[in-house]
C-alpha cells in the first residue's frame, strides 16, 4: 500500500517517471461504468469487458476455441463440444462438462425473478448433456446454426465454488433442482462467487462500476502481462482525454476524433484503432398506412416508395461523414454488416448523387418534398449528434422539411419500442455474425426462429424472407453465407433502411504501450502489453 | 398608468441618471445590455449567415479556424463548428435564443407570480393557502434542477425550456408580492378604498400592484441573468434548446469537445460572450438593489 | 430571496409552538406526497425501462418476463400504491439497472457528495469572511471595489463554463490536478472518504474549488452587509467611542454579531448546494448522489429518480422546517403579530 501511493505521488509530479514506477498495474478507463460483477442479468459491452478479465466462454468472442478446443454436429439439433483439459478455477478447482451445465443453469435462472435479458438468445437450448468430464452436448428444439455465436454470452461459472455437489440435470426454466444454491449478484459484487478461469481475479468492485483486478496465478493460458489492473468508469469524454493527459490512466478507450489531434501533438501519447463490428444505420418506416413524424401533402407515407428510400440513400455524402467527422476513423458503409466482417458479401458502394437523387424524389411523385421527423439518440453512439445534423443538411438540401430530434437513449428508446418513430438512427454490432443486423431489423418477427425481433422498419419482402430463412436452419457454412449474401443484396436493393458507416474502435494510450484491439471494441487489459 | 406611479418621462430620466452616475461599472453594464440587445434583435440582419437554416450550412465547411472562407464565398470571422456553422452567426443567434427564453420565462414567470400573490392577499383562506403551498412545492427545489426534470419528461425545446424557467420564477414572485401586500393591507388607505365601496379588481391593480411591484422590479434583472444562465446550462446538459438551433450554452457544449484540441473558438466566443451578457446584467443588477435598499446590500 | 422568504409565515395569531410544528409537518407530508405523484407518474410518461433493458435480440416473452420481475405489468395506480407502501416500510424499491436497494445506492454515494460540499463550505466561509469584513470596513478603498468587483463576476460564470476553464487550466495546460474521478478513500467509521488522505484529496480540489466560488462570493456580500449594519450600531459607535482596540472589536463583537446570519443561511443553502452540486458532478465525473441522479434519469432508473426526489423534498422540507422553528423562537413576533 505505501508502495503505490508513493508511486501515485510520483505520478503527480511527472507522468514519465511514473511509467516506470508502476509498470505493473495497467490503469484503463472506461466510458461507461460496468453494472455489476456478475456476469449474467447485463448484456451490455462494458459489464462483458469487465467479467471476461475473470470469466471465460466455449468460444471466443472472435469464434476462436476457448475453454471449447472443438466442436460438431452430431444432427440438425445436436452440437457437441469437446473442452480443454487441464483448466483449473481461480480457487483451484478443476473446470469439467459439469461447469458447463452448471452455468446454462444459472444463466436461463431468473434471480429475485427479475428475467434475464441474455436468455432468450440461448432460450431454444432444450437440453445440456455432460457426455462426460471434458465432452458436453447441446439440444435445441429446432436447428440452430447460431448457437456458437449464442454462446459467446455464456460466462462459465464454477459449479463447486457455489457448493454444489453431483450432477446437474438441465431444464428450460433454469431451476435445475439447484436454485436455492445459487450466489446472488451481491456475492459476485463482493467477490466470494466471482470465481472463473480468466486471466484476472477480482479484488474488488464497487458500486460505482470501478474495479481492481489481480492476475489468476493459476491461469491455463499464457500468464498475463499485468500484475494488477485497475479499471476506472469516466463517461465524461473530455474528463477521460484529460486524465491520460495528466497519468491518471494508461489507457483509455473511445478517444473522440479531436482527442486525437490532441494526442498526435503529444509525443508521450498515442492511439490504436481497428475497424469495429457496429454498423450504424438509419431506419425508416417503409408500412403503406403511414410512418411516425412522416408526412407528405397528400396524406401518403413517401416512404413507402423504394425510390424515395433511394432517393434519401444517395443523398447522403457517407464519404465525406467518415473523412470530416470521424477524421477517418470509421469506414463508410456498403451493405448492413461490416464490409470486412468473415461472411459478409462482397458489395458495389452506395451512390452519392444529390441531382438524382432530386429526380428520383420528383418522379416518385414528392417533387416539393415532404416533412418528415428525424430522430437520434443524444448519447449513444459516437458523434451520433454530429451525424445527425450533417444528415439534417442532406436532406434538407435534398427539399425535404427535416426536423432533428436529439433525446436521451432512454426516451429514444422508449418512443421506438412503441413504434412511434418513423425516420431513426441506431447502431447495431454484436459479435455474431454478419446476419444480425437483417436478421433482427428487417426480418418478419419469428420467435422460434430468432427472426425479427427489432423490425421496425415493416419491411415485407417474399424474397428477403426466403433467404433469411434458409439462412436461419442452414448449419452448413458455406451454403449459410450464400442466403446470407442473397437477403443482403435484397435488403439493400429495397432499403428498409439506409446503411451509413461502420465505427472503428478507438483506444488511446501511452506510447511505451502496445495494444492490439479486437473489433468488438472491448478494451481488456488482455489487449496490452509494454513495449 | 395609475395616478399613484404617473411621472413625466423628463422626471424619469433624472431619476434614472441619479442612480447610475458615479457608478462606472454599471454604466458600462447599462451599455452592455444596450449593445446586446441591440446585436440579437438584429442578428438576422447582422448574421453572415442563417445558422439555424440546414441546407446553408455543410460539414464539408466543419471546424474552419478564425477569418476562414466558406464554400459559398462567406467569411467566417470567428471560425466554424464541426457541422459548418459560423460561429460568429451562431454566436449572434444564441443571443437571441438566450434574451428570448430570459425574458419570456421571467416575463410569464412575474405575470403569474404577481397577480397569484395579489389574489392569495385579496382572497386569503384556501385560496391563499392553496397558493402557497404550491409555491412552497416549487421552491422547495433548486429550479436547474426542477426545469431538468420537467424538461425530461416534456421534452426539449426553446417552449418547454421557457415553461420549466417560468415554473420557478413564478413562486418567488408570489411570495414576495404577497408578503408586501400583506402589510399593505393593513394600511389606512385600503381600509378607507373599502369603505368607499371600491371593487376589489380595481383595489389589487390601482392600489396594491403599484406599491407592491417596485420590490418585484429589484429582482427582475436578477432573475433574467438567473435564467440565461440556467438556460445555458440546461442546454449545456443536453435537455434545452435543439442541437439544430444552438443557443449559447449549447455552443459551449459543443464546442467543450474541441478545447484540449486547440479549436478554442468554437467554445471560447459563446462563453466569454455568454459571460459578459450576464455580467452586465448583473452589475446593473447590483445597482437597482443597491439603490432600492442601502442596508440590505447583496443578501440575495 | 431570504427576507422574501418569510413574509407568508407572519399571518398567523395566537399559535402554540407545538400546534405550529404539527400544521407544517402535515403539510410537509401532503408535499411530500404531491411531489412523489408528480414524479412518479413523470418518470413513467417518459420512458419504459423494459425498453431500454431489453437486449436487442430480445422477443416478447423476454419483454413481459422482465416487466413481471419489475412489476411494471400492473397499472400506474396499483405500481404507485405498492410503492408508497413499501416506502412507509423504509423500503425505496430497488433499482432496475443496479439490481440493488435504492437506498443503499443513494447512501453509498453520499458521502462523495457531502465531503466535496463541506470543504466548499469550509473555503467559501474561511476566505469569503475576511475578504467581506474587510471590505465592510474599508468600503472606500481599492482592494474593495476589487473584491466587490469580483464577487459580481463571480456570481455571473455559469458554473459548467467554470469547471471546464478549471480542468483546461490546472490539468490539462499545467497539469498539477487530476481532470475527474474521486481518488482513493480512506475508511472512518465504515464510509469511505477521500478527503482524509494526499492522493485522495488532490482530486476534490476542482470540484470543491468549483462549488467554493460561489460560495466565496456569498460569504463575502453577507460578511460585507452584516459589518457594515454592526458597525453603525449604537453599541459599537459607543465601544469605539470609549477606545476599546479595533482587533479587540473586531473578534469579540463584530464577528459574533455577523456569524449568525451567516450561518443561518449558509445552512439553508446547503440543500441547494446538494442540488446543485449535479452539475460539477457531471462535469468532473464525480460519483456523488448528483450523477446518480443525471444517470439515473437518463437510463430511465424509475426507482432511484424517485426516491432521490423524494429524499430531496424531504430534506429541503426540514431544513425549511427547522429554520421556521427558530425563527420563531428567535422572534416571538412571527408567533404572536
Amino acid at each position: 500500500m505505501p508502495k503505490s501511493l508513493l508511486a501515485a505521488l510520483l505520478l503527480s509530479c511527472s507522468p514519465l517517471i511514473a511509467s516506470g514506477a508502476a509498470a505493473e498495474t495497467l490503469r484503463m478507463a472506461y466510458s461507461t461504468a460496468p453494472v455489476s460483477a456478475d456476469p449474467y442479468p447485463y448484456s451490455d459491452t462494458h459489464t462483458g469487458a469487465l467479467a471476461e478479465h475473470v470469466f471465460e466462454m466455449l468460444v471466443g468472442l472472435d469464434d476462436s476455441p476457448l475453454l471449447a478446443t472443438e466442436w460438431r454436429w452430431e444432427g440438425p439439433t445436436s452440437i457437441v463440444f469437446d473442452l480443454r483439459e487441464g483448466v483449473t478455477f481461480s480457487n483451484g478447482a478443476p473446470f469439467t462438462a459439469r461447469d458447463v451445465v452448471y452455468s446454462m443453469c444459472r444463466m436461463m435462472y431468473r434471480v429475485d425473478g427479475r428475467a434475464n435479458v441474455v436468455t432468450s438468445a440461448l432460450g431454444p437450448v432444450t437440453d445440456v448433456v455432460a457426455v462426460d468430464d471434458h465432452t458436453v452436448r447441446f439440444e435445441t428444439t429446432a436447428p440452430y446454426p447460431i448457437i456458437t455465436q449464442k454462446l459467446k454470452f455464456l460466462k462459465i461459472l464454477s459449479a463447486d465454488a457455489a457448493g454444489i455437489e453431483g450432477d446437474i440435470a438441465y431444464d428450460r426454466e433454469g431451476d435445475c433442482g439447484i436454485a436455492d444454491s445459487y450466489p446472488a449478484q451481491a456475492d459476485f459484487d463482493n467477490g466470494d462467487a466471482a470465481i472463473g478461469t480468466g486471466p484476472y481475479v477480482y479484488e474488488s468492485f464497487q458500486a460505482t462500476g470501478d474495479a481492481d483486478l489481480v492476475r489468476n496465478e493459476n491461469y491455463w493460458g499464457e500468464s498475463p502481462e499485468w500484475g494488477r489492473v485497475e479499471i476506472r468508469s469516466v463517461p465524461n469524454n473530455g474528463a477521460r482525454i484529460a486524465g491520460l493527459l495528466a497519468g491518471d490512466y494508461d489507457i483509455v478507450e473511445q478517444p473522440s476524433a479531436e482527442d486525437l489531434q490532441v494526442i498526435d501533438r503529444d509525443e508521450n501519447f498515442t492511439y490504436s484503432a481497428v475497424p469495429g463490428l457496429q454498423t450504424i444505420f438509419i431506419v425508416l418506416d417503409t408500412s403503406e398506412d403511414g410512418a411516425g413524424g412522416v408526412t407528405a401533402a397528400d396524406g401518403s407515407n413517401p416512404l413507402a416508395d423504394v425510390k424515395v428510400r433511394q432517393a434519401l440513400s444517395m443523398a447522403i455524402d457517407r464519404q465525406a461523414i467518415t473523412d470530416r467527422l470521424f477524421s477517418g476513423n470509421a469506414t463508410a458503409a456498403n451493405q448492413f454488416a461490416p464490409r470486412y466482417m468473415a461472411g459478409a458479401p462482397e458489395m458495389p458502394e452506395l451512390e452519392t448523387d444529390a441531382e438524382a437523387a432530386r429526380a428520383l424524389l420528383a418522379e416518385a411523385g414528392y417533387p416539393d418534398g415532404f416533412a418528415l421527423e428525424f430522430n437520434v439518440p443524444a448519447d449513444r453512439y459516437t458523434n451520433g449528434q454530429l451525424v445527425g445534423q450533417a444528415i439534417t443538411q442532406y436532406w434538407t438540401r435534398l427539399g425535404l422539411d427535416v426536423t432533428l430530434r436529439t433525446e436521451p437513449w432512454s426516451v429514444f428508446q422508449t418512443r421506438r419500442t412503441e413504434g412511434e418513430l418513423g425516420v431513426f438512427m441506431y447502431g447495431w454490432g454484436h459479435p455474431q455474425g454478419a446476419a444480425q443486423l437483417i436478421s433482427g431489423a428487417f426480418a418478419q418477427r419469428d420467435d422460434d426462429l430468432g427472426l425479427g425481433s427489432a423490425n421496425f422498419s415493416n419491411y415485407n419482402s417474399p424474397a428477403f424472407e426466403e433467404a433469411i430463412q434458409a439462412w436461419a436452419v442452414e448449419v452448413d457454412p458455406a451454403r449459410s453465407d450464400e442466403y446470407l449474401a442473397q437477403a443482403m443484396k435484397q435488403a439493400v436493393a429495397d432499403l428498409p433502411g439506409i446503411p451509413l458507416f461502420y465505427n472503428h474502435e478507438l483506444w488511446a494510450h501511452r506510447t511505451d504501450l502496445e495494444l492490439v484491439g479486437g473489433a468488438e471494441g472491448r478494451t481488456m487489459a488482455m489487449m496490452v502489453s509494454s513495449k | 398608468m395609475s395616478e399613484t406611479t404617473f411621472e413625466s418621462s423628463a422626471g424619469r430620466f433624472d431619476r434614472f441618471r441619479a442612480v447610475f452616475a458615479g457608478y462606472p461599472a454599471a454604466v458600462a453594464g447599462l451599455i452592455g445590455i444596450v449593445l446586446f440587445s441591440l446585436i440579437a434583435l438584429f442578428a438576422p440582419v447582422l448574421a453572415p449567415q442563417d445558422p439555424f437554416d440546414q441546407s446553408r450550412l455543410d460539414i464539408m465547411d466543419g471546424l474552419l479556424p478564425p477569418m476562414s472562407t466558406l464554400m459559398d464565398g462567406t467569411l467566417s470571422v470567428l471560425g466554424t463548428d464541426a457541422v459548418g456553422r459560423d460561429i460568429l452567426s451562431a454566436v449572434m443567434y444564441g443571443m437571441r435564443t438566450s434574451l428570448f427564453v430570459a425574458l419570456v420565462s421571467v416575463g410569464a414567470g412575474v405575470a403569474v407570480g404577481v397577480v397569484l400573490g395579489l389574489v392569495a392577499v385579496m382572497r386569503g383562506g384556501w385560496i391563499d393557502a392553496v397558493i402557497m403551498r404550491t409555491a412552497d412545492l416549487t421552491l422547495s427545489f433548486p429550479g436547474v434542477l426542477l426545469a431538468l426534470l420537467l424538461l425530461v419528461v416534456f421534452g426539449s425545446g426553446a417552449d418547454k425550456v421557457i415553461l420549466a424557467l417560468a415554473i420557478g420564477i413564478w413562486a418567488q414572485n408570489a411570495r414576495l408580492v404577497r408578503a408586501v401586500g400583506l402589510s399593505e393591507m393593513k394600511k389606512d388607505y385600503i381600509a378607507a378604498a373599502r369603505l368607499a365601496g371600491i371593487g376589489q379588481l380595481r383595489i389589487m391593480f390601482h392600489f396594491l400592484l403599484p406599491n407592491a411591484i417596485s420590490p418585484v422590479l429589484v429582482i427582475v434583472p436578477m432573475a433574467i441573468s438567473g435564467a440565461i444562465v440556467a438556460e445555458a446550462t440546461l442546454s449545456f446538459l443536453g435537455v434545452g434548446v435543439p442541437i439544430t438551433e444552438p443557443s449559447l450554452g449549447l455552443l459551449i457544449s459543443n464546442g467543450n469537445d474541441y478545447l484540449l484540441s486547440g479549436r478554442w473558438w468554437i467554445s471560447v466566443a459563446p462563453g466569454l460572450v455568454l459571460v459578459m451578457m450576464v455580467l452586465s446584467i448583473n452589475v446593473v443588477a447590483d445597482r437597482l438593489r443597491d439603490h432600492a435598499n442601502p442596508y440590505l446590500q447583496a443578501r440575495t | 430571496m431570504a427576507e422574501a422568504d418569510h413574509g407568508h409565515r407572519c399571518g398567523r395569531t395566537d399559535e402554540t409552538m407545538t400546534n405550529f410544528i404539527l400544521r407544517r409537518l402535515g403539510q410537509s407530508i401532503i408535499l411530500l406526497l404531491i411531489m412523489s405523484v408528480l414524479v412518479f407518474a413523470g418518470m413513467y410518461v417518459i420512458s419504459d425501462p423494459v425498453a431500454v433493458m431489453a437486449g436487442e435480440d430480445a422477443t416478447e416473452a423476454d419483454r413481459q418476463a422482465l416487466a413481471r420481475s419489475f412489476g411494471l405489468d400492473q397499472p400506474l395506480p396499483i405500481q404507485y400504491l405498492t410503492f408508497l407502501g413499501k416506502i412507509v416500510q423504509g423500503d425505496f424499491g430497488t433499482s432496475f439497472v443496479y439490481g440493488r436497494p435504492v437506498l443503499a445506492l443513494i447512501f453509498e454515494r453520499l458521502p462523495a457528495t457531502l465531503e466535496v460540499v463541506f470543504l466548499a463550505i469550509l473555503v467559501g466561509l474561511a476566505v469569503g469572511i475576511p475578504l467581506g469584513i474587510y471590505s465592510g470596513l474599508n468600503r472606500k478603498k481599492a482592494p474593495t471595489k476589487v473584491i466587490s468587483f469580483g464577487t459580481t463576476v463571480g456570481y455571473s460564470i455559469p458554473n459548467f463554463w467554470q469547471a471546464l476553464l478549471f480542468i483546461l487550466v490546472f490539468a490539462v495546460w499545467l497539469r498539477v490536478l487530476p481532470a475527474s474521478g474521486r481518488g482513493p478513500t480512506t475508511e472512518i467509521f465504515g464510509v469511505g472518504w477521500s478527503v482524509f488522505n494526499a492522493e485522495g484529496l488532490r482530486y476534490v480540489i476542482l470540484p470543491a474549488a468549483n462549488l467554493a466560488v460561489a460560495l466565496i462570493c456569498m460569504q463575502t456580500r453577507l460578511a460585507r452587509s452584516g459589518t457594515q449594519e454592526v458597525m453603525y450600531q449604537d453599541y459599537m459607535m459607543f465601544a469605539r467611542a470609549k477606545g476599546i482596540a479595533r482587533s479587540r472589536l473586531i473578534g469579540r463583537h463584530l464577528l459574533r454579531n455577523i456569524l449568525i446570519p451567516i450561518v443561518t443561511i449558509t445552512g439553508l443553502e446547503l440543500g441547494t448546494l446538494i442540488a446543485f452540486s449535479t452539475v460539477t458532478e457531471t462535469v468532473f465525473s464525480w460519483p456523488g448522489i448528483g450523477k446518480l441522479l443525471l444517470d439515473s434519469i437518463y437510463r430511465s432508473d424509475r426507482p432511484v429518480v424517485v426516491a432521490y426526489m423524494i429524499l430531496a423534498t424531504l430534506m429541503f422540507v426540514l431544513i425549511n422546517l427547522v429554520a421556521d422553528i427558530i425563527y420563531a423562537i428567535l422572534d416571538p413576533r412571527i408567533r404572536y403579530s
